[in-house]
């Protein structure tokens, strides 16, 4: 795992990710002609920000806000099926995206802290799997109020 | 008698030497309160609202008892005035105990007086409990079966033993109106020269094409489906709500005047931009129509559908087709009514299943049992993830649920217990796990982020101009009385913007409470004996569950009477008339600004048509000078001092002992509901209803 050799690298990457998702959603935004999807998208893109902007803080020096909020996790995504992300689809599916994205991160932290010998970095991924895990289940819970509302 | 000139209000004005600012300035069209000052009673001063500023006194003056003099300069509106008058009346307010409307007439969205009706009810007036319903419920026939009956969890007969059957009573007078044959027409309003396009006849969109007829608009409904009614149609059941009680109602807004387009669909037949163009204003009550997916592999094989699709396809034929085995994914009112549906059409197994347990379950209480009592199975704490074909038909794996920790709002989510996985085959699976709405067709509306439409909740107002919207579009999937509710403050709205008026909607007038259920004083059911609440007649669980006749049949004349019987008349007899109500309103005064103790509740009703209730006195000494001054009497005296005193039958008799026949006149001195007729029941005075509906 050379790409992961200082905890420096390891959030220059995480940042990046983060900065990645803030383009899908912006990107995705630009091409929808449904108003109300459009701002879902540019609010997604917001959150991104947020947690690209907590990651710099935290290369900063700020660490201690990085995964330390442990939420509950309503396991929602790993039953849901993938949804192709378009401009065309509904605020359900919009959210499955967001839900299935941010499990995706939160498994590969947890992949790489398994991967990584270091305990620095470990203890890093291992909390930016948190990270990402709390961002997955804000989506779920959103999504459980909006739409298992009678279920 | 020489003229004084002087400014008011910065102003200038004159008066004859001898007159008090209060006449004056009321001479000059201004309001000034009071609740001491009588015309034929002589100054007394005490209550304070009247209080003025005269420039060059340090204090503010009371009106009622100062003269106006050359030169005075007066000002009775402005904010210092305003200021001391709202104290006032916070403090009145304060310790003031009362109710100015019947709890569960504030608990009714679409604010149904319903002391009022059930008064009529209990004393055989059934045409005019319909009437007074009438005013603010146009579906009450349909709403008198389905609805969720908010009213009931505020009624105070459940501190007695249990709330009053308000919902079915309501029922009760359109039966009658059915089995007698009434004519039923609203009066209506001249024509105003303005239409107005509803798009959606559901509840909201007929409540509201109801009531802007009746203000004289000229009101086109269009609705993508073939009859009227939305979900209460194409949701709602016909053993709940027969068909012939929506038409009949629909029929009465037909007769209005009110076009109906059926079969036609805003975004595909016609557009926003088309009927902004054609129409005034355009009231949108779109509903929450798609029905949420469960995103589950497998669920668009054939076999699936949702609670709603499959609703709706029933409620056009009532003999559609289906499996053996159904079950129903859901816990709210959708999945009750699927189940119960898929039972009357034939099916031998209907199970539901359910994410979290059984107390969670949204659906109300009485349906799920009933739904139990026809064979309808429950499994709860279940969950579908995978559904796969089988033969002619479906395998559906689920999961077992465990609640988990509460989050924030304190609700415990449920979480799938890894590994408990397990399979069942069925013949249908019926997903009614939540609707959302669709507004894609009025993209350039402003909506929240799930498609909900942004509207203000006085006027309906949305982000466009002339454009409103209420009901389930606004608010997600809710109650049909909310709609109804919904419907009916955007009428008012849409004809005060029609007439180019400030637009505010409805606005409901101040309204002092006891409080909570637990806040009330015992002696307010003391005198009520326990009574049993009346059962609505059912049909037998054997007798209904393979047919589509209604379950509930009806209070008869006997049980209506027994049951509205049982009504307490919370609410004040005074309500329309009492002044501190009429000045809260206005000055927005509030009864919490000043903490203190309240007043002991203390009722005299022992005289034959006099009703005394202490707690409502506000001390202006009214009835105590008309006594002394008029009736040369001394029948009401003041005891105490201070925060002591007291305002009561002289010697502290009741009043019934008074041997006096001028009694009954003091009622005409008392500004508030203290002193009250009996004859002056909470119903009969009601003003004078905007519709009153003609045989
Ligand atoms: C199965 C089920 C059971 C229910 N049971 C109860 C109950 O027991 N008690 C209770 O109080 N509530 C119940 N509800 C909820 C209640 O029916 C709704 O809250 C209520 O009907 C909402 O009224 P609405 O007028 O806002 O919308 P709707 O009733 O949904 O009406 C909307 C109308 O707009 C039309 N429309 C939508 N889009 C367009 C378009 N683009 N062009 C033209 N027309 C359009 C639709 O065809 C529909 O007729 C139930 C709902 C369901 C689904
Ligand atoms: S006396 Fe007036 S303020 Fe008091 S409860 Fe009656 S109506 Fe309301
Ligand atoms: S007892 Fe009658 S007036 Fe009082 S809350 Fe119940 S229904 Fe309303
Ligand atoms: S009971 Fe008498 S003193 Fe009390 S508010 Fe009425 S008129 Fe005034």
């Amino acid at each position: 795992m050379e790409k992961f050799e200082s905890i420096k690298q390891t959030l220059d990457f995480a940042i990046e990710r983060e900065q990645e998702a803030v383009d899908f959603y912006t990107g995705l935004a630009e091409q929808s002609d449904n108003a109300s999807l459009k701002k879902t998208l540019v609010a997604f893109a917001g959150v991104e920000k947020g947690h690209k902007e907590k990651l710099q803080a935290a290369k900063a020096g700020a660490f201690a806000a990085v995964g330390n909020v442990q939420s509950i996790d309503l396991k929602i995504g790993d039953y849901l099926v993938d949804v192709q992300p378009s401009p065309e689809m509904s605020f359900q599916d919009a959210l499955v995206v967001a839900i299935k994205r941010e499990k995706a991160a939160m498994d590969l932290y947890s992949d790489l802290a398994k991967l990584v010998s270091d305990s620095a970095l470990v203890a890093l991924f291992e909390k930016l799997s948190r990270e990402e895990g709390t961002h997955k289940n804000s989506f779920e819970a959103a999504y459980e109020e909006h739409f298992l509302s009678e279920n | 008698m020489s003229t004084l000139n002087f400014t008011l209000n910065g102003k200038a004005a004159t008066a004859k030497a001898g007159t008090t600012i209060l006449d004056a300035a009321e001479e000059a069209g201004y309001f000034i309160p009071t609740f001491c000052h009588h015309k034929e009673l002589k100054p007394f001063a005490s209550c304070f609202v009247c209080a003025v500023e005269v420039e060059g006194r340090r204090s503010l003056v009371p009106s009622c008892s100062t003269e106006v003099l050359e030169g005075m300069v007066v000002n009775t509106e402005n904010e210092r005035t305003k200021s001391a008058r709202k104290t006032c009346l916070d403090l009145l307010l304060s310790d003031h105990v009362g109710d100015c409307l019947g709890p569960c007439m504030t608990s009714c969205p679409a604010g149904i007086d319903i002391p009022g009706f059930v008064n009529h009810i209990a004393e055989g007036r059934d045409r005019e409990a319909f009437d007074l319903i009438a005013n603010n419920m146009p579906l009450a026939g349909c709403l008198g079966r389905v609805c969720t009956r908010p009213c009931e969890t505020g009624c105070r007969r459940q501190l007695v033993e249990e709330p009053v059957a308000i919902c079915q009573l309501k029922r009760f007078p359109s039966d009658q109106a059915i089995k007698q044959g009434w004519e039923i027409l609203p009066s209506k309003n001249p024509p105003i020269g303005k239409n107005v396009a509803i798009v959606g006849a559901g509840p909201a969109g007929l409540s509201a094409t109801y009531y802007l007829q009746m203000f004289g608009a000229d009101c086109t409904v269009f609705d993508a489906h073939e009859a009227p009614g939305g979900m209460i149609r194409y949701g709602i059941p016909s053993y709940r709500l027969p068909r012939n009680i929506i038409d009949g109602e629909v029929a009465v807004i037909e007769k209005l005047g009110a076009v109906f387009k059926y079969s036609t669909k805003l975004g595909v037949d016609v557009s926003l931009e088309e009927l902004k163009a054609e129409f005034n204003a355009v009231f949108l009550a779109l509903g929450a129509q798609s029905a949420s997916g469960m995103r589950t592999p497998g669920d668009d094989l054939p076999g699936v559908k949702s609670g709603i699709e499959f609703l709706g396809a029933v409620s056009r034929d009532e003999t559609l087709p289906i499996g053996k085995t159904v079950v129903v994914v859901g816990g709210g009112n959708t999945a009750i009514d699927a189940a119960r549906t898929a039972l009357r059409l034939g099916a031998e197994s209907v199970s539901i299943l359910y994410r979290r347990e059984r107390e969670q379950m949204p659906a109300w209480a009485e349906e799920i049992d009933a739904a139990l009592e026809e064979g309808v199975k429950l499994e709860t704490l279940v969950a579908p993830v995978k559904i796969e074909p089988v033969g002619d038909g479906l395998k559906l794996t689920c999961i077992r649920m465990e609640l988990g920790e509460p989050d924030a709002s304190g609700r415990c989510r449920p979480v799938p217990v890894e590994g408990s996985d397990f399979s069942i085959e069925v013949d249908e699976i019926i997903a009614a796990i939540g609707q959302n709405v669709d507004s894609s067709m009025v993209a350039e509306l402003d909506t929240t982020s799930w498609g909900s439409i942004n509207a203000d909740e006085q006027t309906g107002q949305t982000s466009i101009p002339g454009v409103f919207a209420g009901g389930d579009c606004v608010t997600g999937a809710d109650i049909a009385v909310n709609a109804v509710a919904a419907g009916r403050r955007a009428a008012f709205a849409i004809r005060q913007y029609l007439l180019g008026e400030e637009m505010v909607g409805d606005p409901k007038g101040y309204n002092h409470s006891m409080g909570e259920l637990d806040q009330i004083p015992a002696a307010v059911t003391q005198p009520f004996e326990k009574e049993r609440r009346i059962p609505m007649p059912h049909l037998e669980a054997k007798n209904r569950a393979t047919n589509f006749e209604e379950v509930e049949t009806g209070f008869t004349e006997e049980m209506a009477r027994a049951e509205a019987a049982r009504c307490m008349e919370c609410g004040c007899r005074d309500a329309h008339e009492c002044s501190l109500r009429d000045f809260a309103t206005r000055f927005g005064a509030k009864p919490d600004r000043f903490a203190g103790n309240k007043r002991e509740y203390r009722r005299d009703d022992s005289h034959a048509v006099l009703v005394y209730e202490e707690h409502k006195c506000i001390q202006c000494g009214s009835c105590v000078r008309a006594c002394d001054e008029l009736l040369n009497s001394s029948c009401m005296g003041f005891a105490g001092r201070g925060f002591e005193a007291r305002v009561k039958p002289a010697l502290d008799r009741k009043l019934a002992l008074i041997n006096s026949g001028e009694l009954p006149k003091l009622v005409e001195f008392c500004p508030v509901g203290a002193l009250t007729l009996k004859s002056d029941a909470v119903a009969t005075l009601q003003p004078e209803g905007f519709l009153k509906t003609e045989e």
